[in-house]
């Protein structure tokens, strides 16, 4: 990959007694799109603000370029911030706001004015620069939030939640808007957030963090498909998980007793018999069993709860002996099922789909 | 009509009441200024401007008044830049010993003004003020910064916190940022805290008379004016000086309410941690 | 050792930074403390130092001497004095209050949103004006042949002694503090929790019943706030006493007037003057202390 743009090296933020980030490390490729994500109160944001020089870190250092910023004040640092709140300037119109930060840099005003409007239509909102910035509508103003940090044609930007606030179709075309930008500015875009739709949709590297640790990082499909932790297991994706005891562990496939039965899983060649697991299978992995199908090894009885749907896909709640299954299909697929509240299922999983995490 | 109704038209009544009671000293100087009779009664005598015309030969007056001006507007600029002061380090930092900061900004209005009058009084003649209108000024300020503080901390809390700090991350230092950002919104603000300690200023009688010695100010002479003979005279001043007061406050009011907050909408309902 | 995330506190406290205390943070949080603590404590300090000072000789002599405090305090004029502005205080609060709940109530819990706003501009510019031309006013109207007494005349009633007395000075009082009395019921009254009103409407309290056990006590701290202030401004006030009660008999702040109008013993003032400032005290925090204690709030 290409060279190390921005490094955090054991940062860290504590407020007395209490750590809300605990000694990261994290290295940022140059033009790189890197999503951090997690729950609230992870640390996401404290380190977003420690890159823009908002925060003060307690411990460990920031890099860009290799230089240590730490001592940066604010105005110094090139890592202009696209805010949850826009933070838009409300006595400004859209052209003053776009170009405040040329102004700050002592660009002469008809340049910034030239160069502004050359942003606004870039972003298609050039028709609006006289316009008030309280009577835009929340994608224009967010264009307008874009096209004020990227006017000084920084080498990184960072955004802090910042579709939030949005309509949820305007944030699927402001996906779109933001993947194209990075495509095409060969930026590094350092985006914080706390929905996993936003982060795979937009990112190349992902980066969970939980109560100040980084939990995992890497590829958007990698840590989707192999969650490094039960935390991870259980932020990201819809997976079943069930704590279990490791009976036996043959040709690297392991059988696990579990609440509802005996499990098999794959790639097990690391655990031994008597370890405690974590079971894990992704809910998108889990089908009916169908006699005539191409069945998986795993079979489990349960008892339909509910379902719910979210554009085509259904995710179907079942239960058994306790312990809660999740079924994730696209509506067309299970159509051909009558499904109700309190039939019975029974749901089936091949080996391969199903990994093994050793419980902490 | 129920004995419901009724006593709802009773209480709004009341209310009207309560509210006549509240303007009535406003309009009857008024009304008695104009009032050709020196003892007025019902009924009201003709309508006669002899009075203003009596207070413009009187000789005290301009002095006063002059004196009153001045120290109003020295006052309004001093107080309003302390009371910014105080507001915005209330608004942007966080230290040990807050309360106190703030309980020393805010503490004025609750000490009686012959008290706080007497005290300024003995410590300004020690240090060779008294009868200035430096002494004047200086007490006032004292009084009328807590009312400059509360509006422009009011506002400044209308403002999106994060307005000051996304003009630092594009490249404005702290000073800039002041000026671009801070400033700019305060702005309603600081006219309206100028106008009202103005007001306050123009009205205080009590610290003014203790302090001010011969630079006598307007309400200092209106007080001289009680021990003379009841007239209408002082009637006619207090118009005066009640149109400049309610003029100046009705702009003050007036400007917070035209603008309006920037502080962004609630956030929508957060997707889960799934 | 357990470890908190803080990001949350963070995030609740919004984006403000601690960024170092420099010349920027000092010349912003300097001006006022300096100004206050020359102008306002030093005064306020000297005050109680003045009250050890002596008088000799006609001139103003600096010493330790409790000699005024053993005067003042031993005379039994003084405490007349006292007991009658602390009652007189009290009364003002407590007819202030009185009188402006209804009214306050009705603004709050009746009326529309514009005709709430427009009452408070209209209570905010008589509060702004000058108290003394307002009490002089109120003179001018209630002397005996004044328009008040006329008017009652016309209805065969009176003439009624309306200045000049213990009414005078209630009159002035309330000219004082209704305003800001009625503002500061108004706007506690205009918090307290709809639902819980509703609540006790639907368990079948009567209108006036619900006002004494639930809008109340849910307003107790505004409430007692706001007699609060109107016994110190009452307690302390001179114009109501000296133009509409007639100076006799006096209260303290007239005391302290007089006192500095003939000899200027300033002493003696100062003595008067910190009693005050205790007493005021005093009331204060058992007031705040009334206002939240209790069993939890509303």
């Amino acid at each position: 990959m290409s060279e190390e743009f921005l490094t955090l090296a054991k940062l860290e933020k504590r407020y007395g007694d209490a750590v809300a980030v605990n000694r990261i490390d994290l290295t940022v490729a140059k033009g790189e799109f890197i999503a951090i994500m997690g729950p609230s109160g992870c640390g996401k944001t404290t380190t977003l603000r420690m890159i823009a020089g908002l925060e003060q870190p307690t411990g460990g250092e920031i890099k860009l370029r290799g230089r240590l910023i730490n001592e940066d004040k604010p105005w110094l640092r090139d890592t202009p911030l696209v805010w949850q709140s826009l933070a838009l300037f409300p006595f400004m119109s859209v052209l003053k706001n776009v170009e405040f930060g040329l102004k700050m840099r002592g660009v002469s005003a008809s340049e910034r004015r030239r160069r502004a409007i050359q942003w606004l239509e870039r972003l298609d909102i050039a028709a609006f620069a006289d316009r008030d910035v309280t009577k835009l509508s929340g994608g224009q103003r967010q264009r307008v939030a874009l096209a004020r940090a990227l006017v000084t044609e920084p080498e990184i930007l960072l955004l802090d939640e910042p579709l939030s606030a949005l309509d949820a179709h305007l944030v699927v075309r402001m996906q779109a808007e933001l993947i194209r930008l990075h495509r095409e500015l060969g930026i590094t875009f350092f985006y914080v957030t706390h929905s996993q739709s936003e982060a795979f949709a937009m990112a190349s590297r992902v980066v969970i963090m939980n109560q100040g640790r980084i939990e995992q990082a890497g590829q958007a499909r990698q840590v989707y498909r192999a969650p490094a932790n039960r935390f991870v297991a259980e932020f990201v994706g819809t997976n079943n998980i069930l704590r279990g005891t490791v009976e036996s562990v043959e040709a690297g496939r392991a059988r696990v007793s579990t609440a509802v039965g005996l499990l098999t899983a794959a790639a097990a060649q690391n655990f031994r018999p008597g370890d405690t697991v974590d079971y894990v299978v992704g809910a998108d992995t889990v089908s009916l069993f169908s006699p005539a199908a191409e069945a998986g090894e795993n079979r489990v009885a349960c008892t339909m709860v509910s379902e719910q749907f979210i554009g085509s896909v259904v995710t179907v709640y079942a239960e058994a002996n306790g312990a809660e299954f999740r079924m994730q299909k696209r509506q067309h697929e299970l159509s051909a099922a009558a499904l109700e509240p309190g039939r019975p299922l029974e749901l089936s999983w091949p080996a391969e789909s199903a990994f093994l995490l050793p419980a902490t | 009509m129920t004995p419901g109704r009724i006593a709802v038209w009773l209480l709004w009544s009341y209310v009207a009441a309560v509210f006549l009671f509240i303007m009535a000293p406003i309009a009857t100087s008024f009304v008695v200024s104009f009032n050709v009779d020196r003892f007025p009664t019902l009924p009201l005598g003709g309508f006669s401007s002899r009075w203003y015309e009596e207070i413009g030969r009187d000789p005290m007056l301009p002095p006063a008044f002059r004196n009153t001006i001045q120290a109003g507007l020295t006052v309004s600029v001093i107080a309003t830049f302390l009371g910014f002061a105080a507001a915005y380090t209330d608004y942007r930092y966080r230290f040990f010993g807050k309360p106190v900061y703030l309980t020393l900004a805010l503490l004025p209005p609750t000490i009686p003004v012959v008290i706080l009058g007497l005290a300024m009084l003995i410590f300004l003649s020690r240090i060779h003020l008294f009868g200035t209108l430096a002494a004047v000024v200086i007490s006032h300020v004292v009084v009328c910064l807590p009312f400059a503080m509360a509006l422009i901390r009011l506002r400044l809390s209308q403002m999106d916190p994060s307005l000051e700090a996304a003009a630092w991350n594009l490249g404005a230092t702290q000073w800039r940022a002041f000026r671009e950002v801070i400033l700019p919104f305060t702005l309603p603000a600081i006219l309206s805290a100028l106008f009202i300690t103005m007001a306050v200023s123009f009205d205080e009688y009590a610290i003014a008379w203790f302090v001010s010695g011969f630079e006598e100010t307007l309400p200092v002479r209106i007080l001289a004016m009680f021990q003379g003979q009841v007239s209408p005279r002082i009637n006619a001043i207090g118009s005066i000086v009640f149109t400049i007061t309610m003029t100046l406050v009705i702009m003050a009011q007036a400007l917070l309410l035209l603008r309006r907050p920037s502080r962004p909408a609630p956030l929508r309902r957060q997707e889960g941690v799934s | 050792m357990t470890v908190r995330t803080a990001e949350a506190i963070v995030e609740r406290v919004g984006v403000r930074s601690r960024v170092r205390i420099g010349p920027f943070a000092l010349f912003w949080a300097l001006p006022m403390v300096v100004w206050q603590l020359l102008f306002f404590v030093a005064p306020l300090c000297f005050l109680v130092v003045m009250t050890f000072w002596i008088v000799q000789n006609f001139r103003l002599t600096p010493a330790f001497d409790f000699q005024n405090w053993r005067e003042m305090l031993g005379a039994g004029y003084f405490w007349q004095i006292y007991f009658r502005t602390f009652v007189y205080g009290l009364l003002a609060a407590a007819t202030a209050s009185l009188i402006a709940f209804p009214c306050s109530y009705m603004l709050a819990f009746r009326a529309s949103f514009s005709l709430r706003w427009f009452s408070v501009f209209l209570l905010i510019t008589p509060f702004f004006t000058s108290y003394l031309v307002r009490t002089y006013s109120w003179k001018v109207v209630l002397t005996g042949n004044g328009i008040v007494n006329a008017g009652l005349g016309w209805l065969d009633l009176g003439p009624f002694e309306l200045v000049n007395n213990l009414f005078g000075t209630m009159v002035g009082y309330l000219t004082l503090t209704l305003p800001l009395v009625l503002l500061l019921q108004l706007f506690s009254l205009a918090y307290v929790d709809r639902n819980l009103v509703e609540a006790a409407h639907n368990l079948g309290c009567g209108a006036l019943r619900t006002v004494f056990l639930v809008v109340i006590p849910s307003a107790r701290v505004g409430l007692v706030l706001a007699a609060t202030f109107a016994f110190i401004l009452s307690f302390g006030d001179y114009v109501s006493p000296s133009l509409l009660g007639g100076s006799k008999p006096p209260t303290l702040s007239v005391l302290i007037v007089d006192v500095v109008k003939s000899g200027a013993n300033w002493p003696d003032a100062s003595v008067v003057a910190v009693v005050m400032i205790v007493t005021l005290l005093t009331v204060s925090f058992a007031a705040l202390i009334f206002a939240y204690g209790g069993r939890g709030r509303g």
